[in-house]
């Protein structure tokens, strides 16, 4: 006898390496995965992994992927019984979640209510200290007047951290270290908030020299029980944005104390605020282990891949099961195991010392990688990259069951990766992936600044490699 | 057969590899050497084999080792870490060079959000010339070298094109 179980039609509102994801989960859970493209993603990758798909029509994200009108045709239109959002675009938009909610259809994300309280980070801020989690001192909610953020600075002492309380992916976000500092950045803080959020509020807050930046990834059923899948070191930033992630946290390493503190405060959080699906609660962890609550992202992240693979549970599957109403089938915490070490590297079209991003034509794209790597991607000969999107192309993720054996394999997985035809980031990835410091797992936010990885990657012109890529392309013309 | 490397950003860096023979050695394998050149003179000569498995290409020097190489066909510019090379085949088309040294060319397609610097001002290497915001990043684009700005060719809410003249710029004689 086989079990009688509904096909849900979800809508995989997103591009890129995360739509394939979630289409992949979809196809899994015997769902029917509906992607979307716009105009200008006639070559679209992620709609392989899709059962069908929607042309929205426009080109720009705001005629497009943010188009809340539009998608809401579209889900009429094609009988959408939910929507996973993925990361960026919609995916913490109250507005949208609370929509869907009232329209009836599921939103795979937390709820509205869930969403609204996080995305503002004073907010956020205030249910973590009424959660009993430690926090920053700072601002009590948003500074209205540049006056009034300088009084507040002087009380809690330089250096401050200007943020935008809508903020994420280091947008809005500025480190003053002086007063001088404080009124310029202030202004800019302000107008890249606007832009980004559409919303120009801000708040101070102290600035932790050369933190650690470590997030605990939960996971709450609709019945409020909360479960932590451990850490992710995401220390190795630029411009605020992550580029390699760990898990488990090096420099929280053997510190089972300080890492069940910190996964227990994190599932606090959760059940204090009745949290309903996935979410990842970000701490600041200083040079001598005291740690702070940052804020809580209410989405799937980028790097949610290492945690998948330490403790081997698909997250993007059981995000969708709870907010289906399925049962996850997680009996209980105990049950949750890390076992080895997984890296992530994200693969970014970017220049590997300047880090500007650079878009471009994908010439030439080929995978040659050890045993065991995983490849979320969205890469294809001839893929145009237009500078309309984030830069991240793929990530590139290993894992060993000690951290060297990761970090070998990936050593290895970066020289197995062939693009060409854009500038990317895998250099200043294997030089990261060499350096000593970076090995020994000793590095805090600042790493990059600080060993500078950057000056030590090789520009010299490799005249072998350009011998091998003209006589490649020779050979290929006379017919080989 | 002549190919033209020529840097995108520093005209005067250029390359030649001259394909000086090519000879199919089975019908799977095949045999290339070059000269490279710089400032007309040969700096290096390799002869290497390239060969066809399972679809896949391998190139090799030593016909011992093989490394597996993208397919590819031929593109219009190549990468070599952080720097891009226009490729050209057979002749380089002529007007290339000249006039862009010192300018401040835009790297990439974007908004211009914000310029610091106005005509005439003498910048120093590495002060912020400009925002230009791509790939929703504020990039901040800082002066190569010192000199004075001559003119400025934008103004803040322009969307420039890869490879537009942003500032005319004079470099500081020695």
């Amino acid at each position: 006898m086989t079990m009688a179980r509904e096909s849900k039609r979800i809508l995989i509102l997103n591009r890129g390496e995360i739509a394939s994801r979630i289409g992949k989960a979809c196809r899994e859970l015997g769902h029917v995965g509906v992607g979307v493209r716009t105009d200008n993603e006639r070559n679209a990758t992620h709609l392989e992994f899709c059962d069908e798909w929607v042309q929205l029509s426009g080109k720009s994200n705001k005629e497009t992927y943010l188009n809340t009108e539009k998608i809401f045709k579209v889900i009429a239109e094609h009988n959408i019984d939910a929507v996973h959002p993925g990361y960026g675009f919609l995916s913490e938009n109250y507005d949208f979640a609370r929509m869907c909610e009232e329209k009836g259809i599921t939103f795979i994300g937390p709820s509205s209510r869930c969403i609204e309280l996080m995305s503002d980070k004073a907010n956020a801020k205030a249910a973590a200290e009424k959660a009993g989690l430690p926090i920053l001192p700072g601002s009590k909610g948003k500074v209205a007047t540049v006056e009034e953020a300088l009084k507040v600075s002087d009380e809690i002492g330089y250096p401050v951290l200007i943020k935008a309380t809508a903020g994420g992916g280091g947008r809005g976000l500025r480190v003053c270290m002086t007063p001088d500092e404080f009124k310029t950045n202030w202004e800019s803080a302000k107008r890249e908030a606007e832009k980004s959020f559409n919303d120009d509020s801000l708040i101070i807050e102290k600035y932790v020299i050369n933190p650690h930046h470590i997030e605990i990834q939960v996971l709450s059923g609709k019945d409020g029980k909360t479960f932590h899948f451990y850490e992710r070191e995401c220390s190795i930033q630029r411009k605020h944005q992550k580029i390699v992630e760990e898990a488990p946290s090096p420099f929280i390493g053997t510190d089972e104390d300080l890492r069940k503190r910190m996964c227990e405060c994190a599932v606090q959080l959760a059940e204090h605020v009745k949290y309903d699906n996935i979410g990842t609660v970000e701490f600041i962890l200083d040079e001598n282990k005291n740690f702070y609550f940052l804020e809580m992202n209410t989405r799937i992240q980028v790097e949610h891949t290492v945690t998948e693979e330490i403790t081997g549970i698909d997250l993007v599957v059981c995000m969708t099961q709870v907010a289906l109403g399925e049962k996850v089938g997680i009996p209980s915490q105990e049950w949750i195991t890390k076992v080895g070490h997984a890296i992530e590297c994200r693969i970014c079209c970017e220049d590997p010392i300047t880090l500007i991003p650079s878009p471009g034509k994908v010439t030439a794209f080929e995978t040659s990688f050890p045993q065991g790597t995983r490849f979320d991607n969205c890469l294809y000969k001839d893929l145009e990259i237009t500078p309309d999107f984030d830069p991240m192309v793929g990530k590139l993720v290993t894992k060993g069951i000690l951290r060297k054996i990761a970090i070998r394999k990936m050593r290895s997985a970066l020289k197995g990766l062939l693009i060409e035809g854009i500038k990317t980031n895998v250099p200043l990835h294997q030089v990261i992936m060499m350096d000593e410091t970076f090995n020994e797992g000793k590095y805090a936010t600042n790493y990059l600044d600080k060993v500078a990885p950057q000056k030590d990657v090789q520009t010299d012109f490799d005249t072998d490699r350009m011998f091998i890529k003209l006589a490649g392309i020779e050979a290929r013309e006379a017919g080989l | 057969m002549r190919y033209y490397f020529v840097n995108k950003k520093d005209f005067d860096e250029e390359f030649i590899f001259d394909l000086v023979e090519s000879e199919w050695l089975s019908p799977e394998m095949m045999s290339f050497a070059y000269a490279l050149l710089k400032d007309n003179e040969v700096i290096e000569k390799k002869k290497l084999y390239i060969t066809k498995t399972a679809g896949r290409y391998f190139s090799s020097f030593d016909m011992v080792t093989w490394k597996k190489i993208p397919r590819q066909d031929i593109p219009r510019h190549i990468v070599n870490i952080n720097q891009e090379y226009s490729l050209y085949r057979g002749f380089k088309p002529s007007g290339l060079g000249g006039d862009a040294g010192g300018g401040l060319l835009a790297q990439m397609p974007g908004k211009i959000t914000e310029i610091f610097v106005k005509p005439n001002t003498v910048v120093k290497k590495g002060d912020p010339l400009l925002i230009l915001e791509a790939m929703k990043m504020e990039n901040v684009i800082k002066a190569q070298m010192d000199g004075k700005i001559k003119k400025i060719n934008v103004k803040v809410g322009d969307t420039v094109e890869k490879g537009v003249m942003l500032i005319d710029f004079e470099q500081k004689e020695d």
